[in-house]
């Protein structure tokens, strides 16, 4: 997987360089900004995720988001994900590390899914733009959204 | 000003934080502390393992940025009508940084320029769903196969929500509220 990633960007950086060099420079200061400006939170979720991966035993997480966790695992994450607030290049990299603990596919999904769809605390904002009853109706749908993508990650993975 | 002091505070705090995390670490490999140890061989697997990939996938970010023009997308949307402008709905929520925050403000202009509230609802369930440098993050760390069963159902489903979300809405006398 890695190799495609590498390849695939050496190849566009390449191509952009021919193209146009002031173009491409504009691109890798862009994106050294953006590194640069996630850094440090970064290597704090990080921080964070070891330490409640080692400290917190497996059996209980497990438990709650487990492969056996069934239909409150899934509540589980579906309720963390509308909740929380966090960019994806934090919450992928966490979802990955879940992966390794043995967490299955369906329930990482439920959590990113609804991350990305479900704004609880961007609710007041969404309300203000929609009115109330078009915003709860378009959160709402969003979660049965995230509910059905879920359950049919379980059934492609066999999970 | 005050958001940027704000601002400046949390990293502070992260900052700190992140030294005791290595006092601990250090303490931990001397006292040869078991539960420390672990810590820090997992905190360390994980940075390296995305090492090889962060560097990367930002790059791709930055080209993209850079190569791909969100005004030829918008321009397109305001003269095409029926399936093509779900098409550039779809391209354009591809584009979107900053989620909800830049999306609302982009529906208003859209709105402003004479796009149907269908489109500009499915526009609006694409913008979480589809966005490229999200997308490349989830597809370098949970995979291929996740990542296209994710879009190939979610995509038909916040189309169709968006369609009749939107169909409701025209009859009504909606209007965003573009105060906010």
């Amino acid at each position: 997987m890695n190799i495609i990633l590498w390849a695939l960007t050496t190849v566009l950086l390449i191509i952009s360089f021919i193209k146009d060099r002031d173009k491409t420079f504009k691109a890798l200061k862009k994106a050294w900004k953006k590194i640069s400006s996630i850094f440090v939170l970064f290597f704090f979720i990080m921080a964070l995720t070891s330490l409640a991966l080692s400290f917190i035993p497996p059996e209980l997480i497990n438990h709650y988001i487990g492969k056996e966790s069934g239909i409150n695992g899934l509540l589980f994450a579906l309720g963390f994900g509308s909740v929380s607030v966090m960019p994806g290049f934090v919450a992928f990299p966490l979802g990955a590390t879940l992966r390794m603990q043995g967490i299955p596919y369906y329930i990482i999904g439920a959590f990113t899914l609804s991350l990305m769809t479900v704004g609880f605390v961007t609710f007041p904002l969404e309300k203000k733009f929609l009115g109330t009853k078009v915003a709860i109706t378009r959160n709402g749908l969003s979660l049965l959204i995230a509910i059905i993508t879920a359950l049919v990650i379980k059934l492609v993975f066999g999970e | 000003m005050n958001k940027n002091e704000n601002k400046g505070k949390k990293k502070y705090i992260l900052i700190i934080f992140l030294i005791l995390f290595f006092v601990f670490l250090i303490y931990s490999y001397i006292g040869d502390y078991s539960q420390g140890k672990k810590t820090g061989e997992l905190f360390f697997q994980t940075i390296f393992g995305m090492l090889k990939i962060i560097p990367f996938a930002f790059i791709l970010i930055g080209l993209f940025e850079v190569w791909i023009d969100r005004k030829t997308v918008i321009k397109h949307l305001g003269k095409d009508s029926g399936f093509k402008a779900y098409f550039w709905v779809l391209i354009l929520a591809g584009f979107t940084v900053g989620g909800l925050f830049t999306a609302f403000p982009l529906a208003d202009s859209l709105r402003k320029k004479g796009a149907s509230l269908k489109v500009i609802f499915t526009y609006l369930g694409f913008a979480g769903i589809v966005r490229l440098p999200m997308t490349i993050f989830e597809i370098t760390f949970l995979g291929v196969s996740f990542t296209l069963t994710r879009v190939l159902v979610t995509v038909p489903l916040f189309l169709l929500v968006g369609i009749i979300l939107g169909a409701i809405l025209d009859k009504s006398d909606f209007e965003f509220n573009s105060q906010s």
